[in-house]
């Protein structure tokens, strides 16, 4: 269902307090004490929204013919065979389980460490194949124990805030006996420190099951090593993808208790908290609440006397305004600055750098050379070719690398002896594949003949 | 001992590095009002560190009490004036007083600092402070000194509790400055905000007239028929 749907149809799905939804819980009580059929009539839904209607003082009775038509969607239907009656979905009996579980969590009493070790508990002797390790801790199997615990840690941060809103509600009351708060307090208080023993097992048992599974993990790892030897390469490969699906189980295990963990440690803070105030409190309880007695007349004598003007309230012409260290700091913007003449910016001059300069002009005039060096030779060739001699191109490259000692020299003018023969009709290339090397072996060519 | 003592009085300290690093600031935010926890860690602990020679720095050049104060298990510096006189602050640009819907406001809030005692983080969302205006004992006397009107049906229209967000925003925003409170993500009409232990230099202020306040109020309301006769 796509989540616009839910926006749309969110009355009918959860029907608010006198639309239905106190009508819903008021019948599935009846029906549970046995007061009422499964299937009831029209006649028994009207009783009920008047007996609501008195019990929450309200001043009028919901009409059933105002809600029926969002009630029929979901949450009551119309009997087939028995026109006149009409029964619960088992919706919306869910949907009360589910809140009544929400209230009084099935967990609330027992134990964490009890749910964590009826699912966390690892037996090495009974893992020996990889099947067994997914049989007992695969993703699928776990899913549900993770639930079990997740629901458990929620169960019990419920429980805590519930315990941490009466412990303030009971510092609100104005009761004088001290004796009787304190009392109040530590009973509270018992909640706690029973909660904070359960956590700590909870976190052992933990850490014991992780290191067991890291055994099981290392000793798949360890099969591994023992096919090493072996020719058997599926029994090989076998062994590394057990291992893989060992590791797994254990990164999805250890990601699930990262989880836990910062659920964990969140109660356990909420737990510290409270009883540092609680040591706190009982220190100094009767001076604080005292104290707070007398802000409060302060306070409620402030609002009797105080009257109102559009600017703020104004009191008492008498009464003692108190005043603070207060420097208001004083940053000033200017936006218009005149600035003082500028300073003109001193020129620099960098001397020149004779050995660079010589260097560049060493490397410009070599590569004059070397262009002029290679089109000497190309006109010697052009030369040699209209006096009809063949010219062999590794053959000449050899002789231009011992000639001028340059191998750069030797391949620009063969680029260019060829690059002529394709430009130049009457020069004929004629090409055999067979690789000859240079002189200096850092190029190979094909036999090239160039004829005319 | 005898340079330590010299140090003291000295003024030394103000050339060590750390000191001379963050002084500025520190100062800043005192003379500002600030109370510091130790949320302003650096400052804090620059305070903490140095605590004598600061005291002697702010009681013999500005005539100021630095207070290391502590409350429900924190503390906190911040500057005061030593009983007799308003220090070297005597031009009122340089001290404040606290209006009166400032008083108020911080006096409600000290109520709500004490009512959650448990709560480790004192988050206060606007949803309760309208429901204190709306529906708490007080109600009538919170309507009629914010709206100018008591209303049982709290029809109060957006123009109405426009006037009232303004006000309870400003005395937020001083709040915040001088570290009673702290704002928290903005949200559209009062931003949410946690109410300090700091706040309690409030009552501080009001010792005499809290320590014995039947008597404070028969002061009051001598002087007010003085003031008639």
């Amino acid at each position: 269902m796509s989540s616009e749907a839910l926006y749309n149809q969110y009355n009918l799905l959860l029907p608010s307090q006198f639309d239905g939804g106190y009508l819903i819980i008021a019948l599935d009580e009846k029906i549970e004490a046995g007061d009422l059929d499964e299937q009831f009539t029209l006649k028994e839904i009207e009783e009920t929204l008047t007996e609501i209607s008195h019990r929450f003082e309200q001043p009028s009775v919901r009409q059933w013919h105002h809600i029926k038509d969002n009630l029929f969607h979901y949450i009551i239907k119309n009997h087939l065979d028995e026109p006149g009656k009409y029964f619960l979905t088992d919706y919306a009996k869910s949907l009360l389980d589910m809140m009544r579980n929400k209230l009084n969590s099935p967990y609330k009493n027992q134990p964490l460490k009890k749910s964590f070790e009826e699912f966390f508990t690892l037996r090495i002797e009974e893992i020996k194949e990889i099947e067994d390790l997914e049989r007992k801790f695969g993703r699928m199997v776990m899913s549900f124990p993770k639930k079990i615990i997740t629901d458990h840690l929620e169960g019990l941060d419920d429980e805590l805030r519930e315990a941490y809103i009466k412990l303030n509600e009971l510092l609100g009351n104005e009761i004088q006996e001290a004796v009787a708060l304190v009392k109040a307090f530590a009973l509270t208080f018992r909640k706690f420190g029973e909660r904070a023993e359960d956590i700590t097992e909870v976190v052992r048992s933990k850490d014991k099951f992780l290191r067991e599974l890291q055994m099981v993990v290392d000793h798949f790892f360890a099969a591994i090593d023992h096919t090493k030897l072996s020719t058997d390469e599926v029994l090989k490969n076998k062994k590394v993808e057990d291992w893989k699906r060992s590791s797994e189980i254990y990164k999805d295990i250890e990601k699930f208790f990262t989880v836990v963990d910062h659920k964990i440690n969140a109660s356990r803070r909420q737990i510290y908290n409270a009883s540092e105030k609680l040591s706190e409190l009982q220190e100094y309880f009767s001076t604080r609440a005292n104290y707070r007695l007398q802000i409060q007349k302060l306070l409620g004598y402030v609002l009797q006397t105080a009257k109102y003007s559009a600017n703020g309230i104004v009191l008492e012409k008498n009464f003692p305004l108190k005043s603070l260290v207060y420097e208001q700091s004083k940053m000033f913007y200017l936006k218009h600055h005149e600035f003082t003449k500028q300073q003109p910016n001193a020129l620099i001059i960098i001397p020149s750098d004779v050995a660079y300069e010589r260097e560049e002009q060493d490397k410009i005039e070599h590569e004059i050379n070397r262009q002029q060096t290679i089109n000497e030779w190309v006109n010697k060739v052009k030369q040699q070719l209209s006096e009809r001699k063949n010219i062999v191109l590794d053959e000449l490259m050899n002789t231009i690398f011992t000639e001028e000692q340059d191998f750069s020299i030797a391949y620009g003018v063969a680029s260019e002896v060829v690059a002529l023969a394709s430009e130049n009709p009457d020069i004929n290339i004629e090409i055999k594949q067979q690789l000859t090397a240079t002189q200096q072996n850092e190029l190979a060519l094909w036999k090239i003949k160039i004829t005319t | 001992m005898e340079d330590k003592n010299n140090d003291i009085t000295s003024y030394g300290f103000l050339f060590e590095e750390r000191v001379e690093k963050h002084f500025a600031d520190v100062n800043f935010m005192l003379l500002s009002g600030k109370h510091i926890d130790e949320k302003y860690y650096t400052a804090f602990s620059l305070l903490e560190d140095n605590a004598e020679q600061f005291t002697r720095f702010y009681k013999n050049l500005y005539n100021l009490n630095l207070v290391a104060d502590r409350f429900d298990g924190r503390s906190y510096f911040y500057l005061d004036f030593f009983d007799t006189a308003k220090g070297k602050f005597t031009d009122s640009s340089r001290h404040k007083e606290l209006t009166e819907t400032q008083t108020l406001v911080g006096l409600m809030l000290l109520d709500i600092y004490y009512k959650r005692f448990f709560d480790e983080h004192k988050i206060v969302r606007w949803a309760e402070l309208r429901n204190i205006i709306l529906e708490s004992e007080q109600q009538d006397a919170y309507k009629r000194i914010l709206f100018s009107e008591v209303r049982a049906s709290n029809t109060y229209d957006a123009r109405e509790w426009g006037n009232v967000h303004k006000k309870i925003n400003s005395v937020i925003d001083l709040f915040d400055k001088i570290g009673w409170v702290e704002k928290q993500t903005p949200s559209e009409d009062v931003p949410d905000f946690e109410i300090k232990p700091a706040i309690n230099r409030l009552a501080k202020i009001y010792e005499r007239e809290l320590t014995d306040f039947e008597a404070f109020i028969l002061e009051l309301k001598k002087e007010d028929n003085d003031d008639i006769s």
